[in-house]
């Protein structure tokens, strides 16, 4: 069995890899080896070899871009050194430089739609009510009545008075918005993520779709 | 937009209500999971065999909305138990061995 040395002050002996489409990382010390693993919070798996006396052989992150977004993402890197004792700082460098794009690319995604959002609509913009299930058939309509950075306002249906709906919302229901709309996510665990739930899916299927053709 | 990808394999597990169907995609095992956690090369026949027909199914307390499903007897040299991890939109997104579950137990 050839020996694995460590050389803590090289990125490149971590090995990182990321399935961008199930948000999965994986984080090897050298070459990934058969373990055995030990989950903690927030979708973090710490891996220890099955040989020898099991030392630390990597780390899995299931969820990777939703669990650790923004200044997060730092105590994610810090988990990392620490299981498998190497400096953050090396950490951080590996991941960003091996997966690193790959990594932010659906938050970027996010930011995109809410860019549209803040552009295509307008204060008196009439949203049609949609769901997975029921398509346009749910018969109300709600209104738009401010679009700010970080929020958007509406008013309608069995509503009693405006929602302000915060930009964090959206991103809640964006994480899970094609496996809803494949119906593969069910509506009332939608109903557990946010209040808002009903409005959000309207307002993201009238971006998905032409918004020319509701004006 | 999700682009087109080859799949291994889906299945309906049985006896069960909580899903229609999983799905397992070629690159998610063949260019993530078998090299991610080599353990589990050359074990595909369990994974499929975990999830068609599970004897539990929980649901992950640490990743919102995913189910783990376990299959006694599906466990490697030490006992440890096979975890196969489904997500949101139904397919697998890891599997790996461990000695605990986790979660709440949905099924059944």
């Amino acid at each position: 069995m050839a020996l694995r040395t460590r050389k803590p002050d090289d990125p490149r002996h971590l090995n990182v890899d990321f399935d961008s489409e199930e948000d999965v990382l994986y984080v090897s010390m050298g070459q990934p080896v058969a373990s055995h693993t030990d989950e903690a919070a927030n979708g973090v798996l710490f891996r220890w070899e099955n040989a020898g006396n099991s030392p630390p052989s990597g780390v899995t992150a299931l969820d990777f871009r939703r669990n650790w977004r923004g200044r997060r993402r730092s105590y994610f890197y810090s988990l990392v050194a620490e299981h498998l004792g190497v400096p953050v700082g090396i950490v951080e460098r590996a991941i960003r430089e091996q997966a690193g794009g790959a990594t932010d690319e659906d938050l970027g995604e996010f930011e995109e739609v809410w860019q549209r959002l803040q552009a295509q609509l307008i204060s008196g913009q009439m949203i049609r009510a949609w769901s997975a299930a029921s398509e346009y058939r749910l018969d109300a309509t709600y209104q738009v009545q401010a679009v700010n950075p970080s929020s958007i306002t509406v008013f309608g249906g069995k509503m009693t008075m405006p929602a302000t709906i915060p930009k964090s919302e959206f991103r809640k229901v964006w994480d899970i918005w094609r496996a809803y709309c494949a119906g593969t996510y069910r509506r009332e665990h939608l109903r557990d993520i946010t209040r808002f739930s009903t409005y959000i899916v309207s307002i993201l299927k009238w971006i998905e779709s032409d918004p020319s053709d509701s004006k | 937009m999700r682009s087109f990808r080859p799949i291994l394999f889906t299945i309906v597990p049985v006896g069960q209500k909580l899903v229609r169907g999983v799905t397992l995609y070629e690159n998610t095992w063949f260019d993530h999971i078998i090299v991610g956690h080599p353990e589990l090369i050359d074990r595909l026949e369990m994974v499929e065999m975990t999830i068609a027909v599970p004897t539990t199914i929980y649901e992950s307390s640490s990743v919102a909305g995913s189910l783990l499903f376990y299959r006694s007897g599906m466990v490697d040299d030490a006992g440890r138990f096979l975890r196969v991890v489904v997500g949101t939109d139904r397919s697998v997104k890891s599997a790996y061995f461990t000695s605990e579950h986790g979660g709440k137990q949905r099924w059944p």
